[in-house]
């Protein structure tokens, strides 16, 4: 047995943005950007350790939004859409840079990963994402987990049970439907945890959650082995705690390797650099400057002279990281293998986003520390939490406490003065949808009614997502956060109100189906 | 499953249905309704909803006093577990914060020890007793460190057992106060430096919210143990690289006693430092500043430029993260008129 074990848990999660009332929609880029720059390459880095008979397990959270996005045929066509254009902008930008064989060579880069993508989304998958992760658990290198129903801070939810229990148990049957089995685990949106939530990941059928390491470490008992071991709840849940060194080695602006000269600048981008005029056919709507993915820089250093990017230098950066990476693993392993009666467990949780599309070189990291793992030494193997488990059985009993990973290590981010109206929005709704779910007169299935009650529950759970009052605390797209807000509540009342009176426009209720088509097996009753 | 219609709605008609369905948020929330929600193990927020007719009785029940007598949140602890230690804290476990509005929030800064709390709304009388409009769900605020309670004993070998000497010692610098960081939309920090300017930012919700830098122990980063022998007990060890870090620093205050510090030698308070290397000792301090004191009932007060809230009693209290550099405390007071304004620093 080795000397350690290390949990590296990738969260791939996007609001559930769709917009079919438009004819192109700004935020729907963001689903698209993350095919192309996150999924798909991180994909491909998976089949490709499968096709080198590499052993290796790798837990990965798809949230229920954003399987909802990936298996829908209307984003689908437009991803392809989107995807067209810009290997358009590929063969273009190849003109451009002709006379500059440094960017000449970027440019062909780029365009041939397009090229590939689209290779792999349409011949090789069928567009169908999904079916490719659950291939890959099938195969056994994978542990699939999923996230509570549209990723609600449950520790501002608290305060209405029946919704943490719906947001739990409707995720639960998001993936159930996906991957045709119950989840083994959660994450808790945001690793949002307080004490009685295991209840409702127990009800869900979860056996374990991720918790922030402060979570662990202020366990109701201190932990014996701080949070290189999982606790387990008086429920029988355990919760993993975050390892913040290893977080730290990715994400830390000053000691994160992503901040490596060598690697490509994400935010010199030909979206912004190059005349608007130039770049107009290939954006989403024609009027906003986007990202194009097309950035012929590197890192550089701190001021606004960067060189040209160079991808074979900044691979062997990352072949460079990637044994740093490791090396630590080994070093904690050791380290406290000794004062613990099991080996030490390194749970390194990453937003999955991270790894291509903030730092480009991400999955390649992963590939080459995966590899250097398997084959280049014996002290640290890689395990899913549920591996952990099986082989340890008796983690220490302990209830965490109260935390999340956010700002702070608590609610701050999602509950402060720039987005805490909404709490009471949220609470009202919630309460009315408890109320017109435990009514007696069940309508039939398939009626007028039945349906208004099962897309008021769709309305609700939209509007209790994290990423509205994220957005609005970043203050990066403010507007669209509240504009979500908002129409999901009104929808929700809209619809509670025809319920209650009796009287429901089908037509009306039929294009609120139609726009927020999230959980089309949903049953109601899951709030009563 | 959604209704199956004959084809999609056309495009137009959802932007219509959209515009139409719009206009019913806000939905009006009357109440009386009061919440409670803990934001971190020092701050609660309330918010409530009260019907105008109920409060406007109340005020018209009390006669002429009704017209002034001042909405309050009343705060108590509820811990039936954890006694106050004294009678400061005893005053802290019971407190009043005036408040405003039919539906409104506030945001309650905890100062006592305990965690679990309750909240009533209501209407202060001239005598202090209150006229209840909601009383809140009890909140319980996270702890502030680890538990006092130490697992059970753990069977190790002899062999693991002499190894504890060797194990770092229990910290809590991880999990104390996460590092406040700046915050940069969804990007993660290492490319924040190289930012665009605002304009250039993408709206992209990638990734989680800036991430916690929990205070950085040494390198090696240090787990947190709470290393036990076969007995159960928990030994404090010595001669880690975090305590080495700190005794050196120790030394190095003690010396700048008597001698003045090169200036190289002296380290900001401030996670800035981390990662860069060259120095001997890296140290990560979380440290903030906690403000509290009383002024006249009435009067107004500024700290660093903002408004503090004062209490119907004229305590006050807040916090703040330590600042890198000398502090100047500029202190505003204004009196109920605002006609009266008093500077300190």
């Amino acid at each position: 047995m080795a000397t350690g074990s290390i949990a590296l848990v990738l969260h791939a999660h996007l609001p559930f943005v769709r917009h079919p009332e438009y004819p192109s929609f700004f935020e729907e880029s963001w689903l698209f950007e993350a095919i192309t720059d996150t999924y798909i390459p991180l994909l491909r880095v998976f089949e490709g350790l499968v096709a080198d008979g590499v052993k290796f397990r790798v837990t990965v959270s798809l949230s229920p939004p954003l399987l909802a996005m990936l298996a829908d045929p209307f984003l689908q066509e437009r991803y392809l859409a989107h995807l067209g254009k810009l290997s358009r902008l590929g063969d273009k930008e190849i003109l451009r840079n002709h006379g500059t064989p440094k960017l000449t060579e970027v440019a062909r880069f780029y365009r041939r990963l397009l090229y590939e993508t689209e290779d792999w989304y349409v011949g090789r998958y069928g567009r169908d994402l999904i079916a490719a992760f659950a291939r890959l658990q099938d195969l056994g290198v994978l542990e699939l987990i999923t996230a509570n129903a549209t990723h609600g801070f449950l520790p501002i939810l608290k305060t209405q049970p029946n919704a943490v229990r719906a947001q739990l148990k409707v995720g639960a049957e998001a993936y159930a439907s996906a991957f045709g089995r119950p989840p083994p685990g959660f994450w808790l949106a945001e690793c949002g945890y307080y004490p009685g939530v295991e209840e409702a990941v127990a009800e869900a059928g979860g056996r374990y959650f991720f918790s922030d390491t402060h979570a662990i470490l202020n366990a109701s008992v201190r932990p014996r082995h701080g949070y290189l071991a999982p606790i387990q709840c008086e429920n029988g849940v355990c919760a993993f705690g975050r390892d913040p060194a290893s977080s730290r080695q990715v994400w830390s602006a000053e000691a994160g390797y992503p901040g490596d000269p060598w690697y490509r600048d994400f935010f010199r981008d030909i979206g912004f650099d190059l005349d608007f005029e130039y770049i107009r056919p290939f954006i989403l709507d024609g009027q906003t400057r986007v990202f194009t993915g097309f950035k012929y820089h590197r890192i550089t250093g701190a001021s606004d002279q960067k060189e040209i990017y160079e991808p074979a230098l900044a691979d062997a950066r990352a072949d460079a990281h990637a044994a740093d990476f490791l090396r630590r693993q080994i070093e904690t392993a050791e380290r406290f293998r000794p004062v613990m009666d099991r080996p030490p467990l390194v749970v390194a949780l990453y937003d999955a986003e991270l790894f291509g599309h903030w730092w480009f070189e991400g999955p390649r990291f992963l590939d080459l520390f995966i590899r250097k793992l398997v084959y280049d030494q014996t002290v640290v193997d890689l395990v899913t939490p549920s591996d952990y488990l099986a082989r340890h059985p008796d983690p220490q009993r302990a209830t965490p406490s109260a935390s999340s990973w956010g700002d702070r290590g608590y609610s701050t981010f999602w509950l402060n003065r720039g987005n805490d109206w909404i709490y009471r929005h949220l609470h009202d709704a919630a309460a009315r949808m408890q109320a017109l779910a435990g009514r007696a007169d069940t309508p039939v299935p398939g009626s007028l009614p039945h349906r208004a009650l099962n897309q008021a529950a769709r309305a609700l759970l939209l509007a209790q997502s994290s990423d509205w009052p994220f957005i609005m605390k970043t203050g990066t797209a403010v507007d669209y956060a509240y504009g979500r807000i908002r129409d999901h509540l009104a929808r929700f009342h809209w619809l509670a109100d025809g319920i209650e009176a009796g009287s429901i426009d089908p037509a009306k209720l039929a294009a609120l189906e139609a726009m927020d088509t999230i959980f089309p097996e949903i049953d109601y009753r899951v709030f009563a | 499953m959604p209704h199956a219609a004959e084809g999609p709605p056309a495009p137009e008609f959802l932007q219509q249905v959209a515009d139409e369905v719009r206009a019913w948020f806000p939905r009006q929330i009357e109440g009386p309704e009061l919440v409670l929600i803990d934001v971190d193990p020092r701050v609660l927020h309330a918010f409530w909803s009260l019907p105008l007719a109920l409060v406007q009785d109340t005020r018209a029940m009390l006669g002429a006093a009704g017209a002034t007598a001042p909405l309050v949140l009343h705060l108590e602890a509820t811990d039936v577990d954890t006694a106050p230690v004294d009678e400061a804290e005893a005053e802290c476990r019971a407190f009043d914060v005036a408040v405003s509005g039919l539906q409104s929030r506030s945001y309650i800064d905890i100062e006592a020890g305990a965690r679990r709390w309750q909240a009533t709304l209501g209407i202060k009388r001239g005598d202090g007793t209150l006229i209840a409009f909601a009383r809140s769900n009890v909140a319980t605020l996270p702890p502030v460190g680890p538990s006092p309670l130490q697992a059970a004993a753990v069977a190790v070998s002899p062999e693991q057992a002499a190894a504890v000497a060797t194990a770092p010692p229990e910290t809590t610098l991880p999990v104390s106060r996460p590092a406040a960081t700046a915050s940069a939309a969804a990007a993660p920090a290492a490319q924040v430096e190289t930012a665009e300017p605002e304009p250039f930012s993408t709206p992209t919700p990638f990734s989680a919210p800036e991430q916690i830098s929990p205070p950085e122990p040494v390198s090696p980063p240090e787990p947190v143990l709470a290393p036990e022998t076969a007995s159960g007990a928990t030994e404090t060890v010595t001669g880690t690289a975090t305590e080495i870090a700190i005794e050196a620093a120790t030394e190095t205050a003690d010396e700048g006693a008597a001698q003045p510090f090169a200036l190289e030698e002296i380290l900001p308070l401030s996670s800035f430092v981390l990662g860069r290397g060259g120095n001997d000792v890296e140290l990560e301090v979380t440290a903030e500043l906690y403000i509290h004191g009383r002024i006249q009932p009435g009067r107004t007060l500024q700290l660093f430029g903002k408004d503090i809230r004062v209490r119907p009693d004229g305590t006050f209290a807040l916090r703040r993260i330590l600042p890198n550099d000398p502090t100047v405390l500029t202190a505003l007071f204004a009196s109920e008129e605002a006609s009266d304004l008093e500077g300190h620093s």
